[in-house]
């Protein structure tokens, strides 16, 4: 057991390699990251009127004249939205105040339930918008 | 008009990249190269999984453990997908990196203990390098291996011995 001990000391004294240069220069630059939980106002309305179109379409009658719960009520059950992308387009200057224009693109998924059918619905939108974003300096 | 581009928390995400490609780089490439056939293979995965943890966690230090389960898991499917692999490639791997630093005063048993490890099974080998210098414990590694804590126990002890006891070591020693 003490050899097997020694034995393990003189591995770990073993120094592994180091990543080769070519994979630390594909790795020098930060992947980015799709933050979930950022969520700006209404980001959900183009997710729930895709869904609000499915859950009326499926609660049709196959003959298309429409039932007596039309028109249908949409319940959100679930909504989530995640940053698929952000990337800085412009940078601006007002009275020594940067701001950074960012272009983002988020993939807002939801599942809705119509109440004229027993059936939820899953939507996914992917979406783009602009904003502007003040600059912190550290 | 470099410098306003980034705000507080990008720079701080950044250095934290840096630090885990510093501090744990080398050791997710070791274990990536004995999970893959090819040095090319490696550096996709190591490069393709770091990138997919780091989105993940939303830029932040991930868990070793989960970096290593990942490059398990992602290595499976990259052998899967690249089996009809050719000769060619095969033979750059035979003759690829050396996986550790040599030591000067110990060269040829840095070498000969590269080439036992090599020699175990993988069974045996992912679970040596993934507590000698992945640092993982038992049970962490029991977890990602898919087997029971007295399985992974006995996996080291038994690649350890094999190691000490394999016939190159023991001509190096005293």
């Amino acid at each position: 057991m003490k050899d097997d001990d020694h034995f393990i000391e003189m591995l770990k004294q073993m120094r592994i390699a180091p990543m080769p240069a070519d994979l630390k220069d594909r790795l020098a630059e930060e992947p980015r990251t799709g933050r979930r939980g950022l969520r700006s106002p209404f980001v959900w309305v183009p997710a729930l009127a895709a869904a609000a179109c499915v859950c009326f379409l499926i609660a049709r009658s196959p003959s298309g004249a429409p039932t007596v719960n039309d028109p249908a009520v949409v319940n959100l059950l679930q909504y989530d939205s995640t940053l698929l992308s952000s990337e800085t387009v412009e940078i601006t200057e007002d009275d020594g105040v940067f701001h950074e224009i960012v272009e983002r693109e988020w993939r807002d998924e939801l599942s809705a339930r119509s109440s004229g059918s027993p059936l939820a619905a899953d939507a996914v939108v992917v979406r783009r918008e602009r904003v502007r974003v003040p600059i912190h300096f550290l | 008009m470099d410098a306003p581009r980034e705000s507080r928390s990008s720079l701080h995400t950044s250095c934290d990249w840096e630090r885990l490609l510093e501090t744990q780089g080398d050791v997710f490439f070791l274990f990536a190269r004995q999970q893959t056939r090819t040095e090319a293979d490696a550096k996709d995965l190591t490069q393709l999984v770091l990138t997919e943890v780091w989105q993940k966690t939303g830029g932040t230090i991930p868990d070793k453990a989960l970096v290593f389960s990942m490059l398990r898991r992602r290595a499976i499917d990259v052998g899967r997908s690249k089996d009809r692999r050719s000769r060619r490639e095969l033979d750059f791997f035979e003759r690829g990196e050396s996986w550790f630093v040599p030591n000067f005063g110990e060269r040829d048993a840095v070498a000969h203990v590269e080439e036992a490890l090599k020699g175990l099974s993988k069974d045996l080998r992912e679970v040596v390098i993934l507590r000698i210098w992945g640092d993982l414990t038992f049970p962490e590694i029991a977890q990602m291996t898919g087997v029971s804590v007295p399985t992974a126990t006995s996996r080291f002890r038994y690649g350890i011995d094999h190691l000490r006891k394999s016939e190159i070591i023991a001509e190096l020693r005293p």
